[in-house]
């Protein structure tokens, strides 16, 4: 466990030195703001245009119609997700390659190796350094989107919302660290350092992009703005009974969906914020029950992730051949 | 207690690609010698410390360090050697202090300050101790490096083109430190080089290897013995070489 610790502190003194704290976090609080200023400018919108109908249809003595729209404030943190999702994972993947490169590059390895210390010390050493940085670098984000969501928004965040937030923080560095152990994995794979970062994009791509892109494509509600069935004046159960016939069609679109990582991340996340509007209101236990599975399948990648890296570093003779 | 700290027997290693890098060497080195491995570029030196440092698994052929094996027992190897490798440059981000603690911890020593004032003492770094290792001199960092390999007091220093990009005051300074070592500490070293110049002036006995095979090994005089018509070590490597190659 000492090595372990002594290998993560090494791990985490380096990236904060390093310029990568601060771009990050720098790039990751302009971002946000800008997101959650956008959010809020359309939420502004939405009650502005609806006051806007009210008042003309009083003009012209009709009852109103539909609900006013309701402010949940972490509602507007669909932005911060997305971010999460594309710059979260590249955060992770340069993290694992620096991590790799930096030993390789510098001889370091080899003096790491000709210690008394065991080769799953250096992966778990690496990964509590990074996983510490990235929690933290998340930590104080989210600290700024409380801070930003009360003044944007005029409304004090619950109890409920910060417990919220901080299951953000936790599965955000989760799933940015996957995409540690992916590159880890391939940095320490291939012996042309590029070709480490090649593959960890093409799978980031993948992963981050074009599965959660085909299963949204291929969503028949997804087919019109606004929603097909919603369009067409459909009820739930009418839909339901529309998509009776599709079945082996959502069996493979979904398929499809649960290849991702990412899709997994969001569909957790958008529960808690209540980006879902079926989530908005409900009792954070509900919510816990309805998404463990997704919840449980992003740290099954993890484990997944971890696991290889354990696997091939025991034969990590071949680095020197 | 055996006779040999470091003993190779047909040890041998092809790579993936077929190529043999070390051919069948037998190879036994006294505790307290400086012993110079010489070859030319791809000629199996860093294979063969790779070898013994355990960072690599013999093909075939056995290898023993300080009476352990390779394969079997590369923990305790470990614990009895230092290393360092071609162009260490450490982490660059880290003080010259915060490296030795770091690999003063993962050598299990208990007090690293301790360890680091005995050694800095030792190698007269003390003023560097603060500076970030990215900002050192080539010859600064090559010391930082030797620091960390004998802070936890190695019985066997292994040291693979130690003056490799070194100016010459930095060549003689690390060449009596390599002697002090080894008269004051008791380390026995194990040196890869190229550079014949500084076999003669430090080491006591070599062995010379050319495609992946040991050519010569022996004392010093003994080698001037061997090869009467070659009074200098520099004839009688380049005489190992074309004998081989022919």
């Amino acid at each position: 466990m000492n090595n372990i610790y002594t290998i993560a502190r090494k791990e985490l003194i380096d990236i904060v030195r390093s310029r990568i704290f601060v771009l990050t976090l720098g790039l990751l609080v302009v971002l946000i703001f800008i997101s959650l200023f956008i959010s809020e400018t359309l939420f502004r919108d939405q009650v502005f245009q609806y006051e806007k109908s009210l008042a003309l249809l009083k003009s012209l003595g009709k009852a109103p119609v539909g609900e006013a729209p309701q402010l949940y404030p972490l509602n507007l943190l669909r932005g911060v997700v997305d971010y999460i999702e594309i710059f979260g994972a590249i955060l992770g993947i340069f993290l694992g390659y620096i991590s790799v490169f930096k030993e390789k590059h510098t001889n370091a390895i080899k003096l790491m190796l000709t210690r008394p210390i065991t080769k799953n010390e250096i992966i778990f050493g690496k990964i509590l350094g990074n996983f510490s940085f990235v929690f933290a670098l998340l930590s104080l984000v989210t600290v700024f989107i409380a801070g930003s969501l009360m003044w944007f928004s005029g409304v004090a965040l619950s109890g409920v919302d910060v417990v919220k937030l901080a299951l953000f923080v936790v599965l955000s560095s989760v799933y940015i660290l996957i995409f540690f152990t992916i590159s880890f994995f391939f940095s320490f794979q291939q012996k042309v350092a590029t070709n480490a970062l090649i593959i960890s994009f093409s799978l980031w791509l993948v992963i981050a992009l074009i599965f959660p892109q085909i299963g949204d494509t291929m969503d028949p509600d997804n087919q019109v703005p606004g929603g097909f069935f919603k369009s067409m004046a459909l009820t739930k159960p009418q839909e339901l009974r529309v998509m009776d016939n599709f079945k082996n069609f959502e069996f493979i679109r979904t398929g499809v969906e649960q290849l991702s990582l990412t899709k997994h991340y969001e569909r957790s996340v958008f529960g808690f914020f209540g980006i879902k509007k079926q989530y908005n209101g409900v009792p954070l236990a509900d919510i816990f029950k309805d998404k463990w599975g997704n919840m449980l399948t992003t740290f099954c990648f993890l484990i997944v992730g971890l696991l290889a890296n354990i696997l091939y570093l025991r034969r990590t003779h071949h680095f020197f051949e | 207690m055996n006779e040999f700290i470091i003993e190779t027997k047909d040890l041998t290693k092809k790579y993936t690609t077929n190529s043999v890098a070390l051919d069948h060497v037998t190879l036994s080195i006294e505790e307290g010698d400086i012993f110079g491995f010489l070859g030319h570029n791809g000629a199996g030196k860093t294979t063969t410390i790779n070898m013994l440092t355990t960072l690599l698994e013999p093909t075939s052929g056995s290898a023993r360090v300080g009476g352990f094996d390779v394969v079997t027992n590369p923990f305790e190897i470990k614990r009895i050697i230092g290393y360092v490798p071609e162009n260490v440059q450490l982490y660059g981000s880290l003080s010259s202090q915060e490296n030795l603690e770091y690999f003063a911890r993962l050598s299990g020593i208990k007090d690293p300050k301790k360890a680091i004032t005995e050694i800095t003492q030792f190698l007269d770094i003390g003023n560097y101790l603060d500076k970030r290792v990215q900002t050192l001199s080539k010859g600064m960092r090559q010391r930082i490096g030797l620091a960390q390999a004998i802070l936890h007091n190695p019985k066997v220093l292994f040291l693979d083109e130690p003056t490799s990009g070194l100016d010459p005051i930095g060549v003689k300074q690390l060449r009596d430190t390599i002697i002090r070592l080894n008269s004051e500490k008791g380390m026995t070293i194990f040196m890869n080089t190229h550079l014949l110049s500084e076999v003669s002036k430090t080491c006591k006995t070599i062995g010379i290897l050319n495609q992946g095979k040991l050519v010569y090994k022996g004392s010093l005089s003994d080698a001037t013995h061997a090869f009467k018509n070659e009074q200098a070590l520099e004839d009688m490597y380049i005489t190992t070489q074309k004998h081989e190659s022919a």
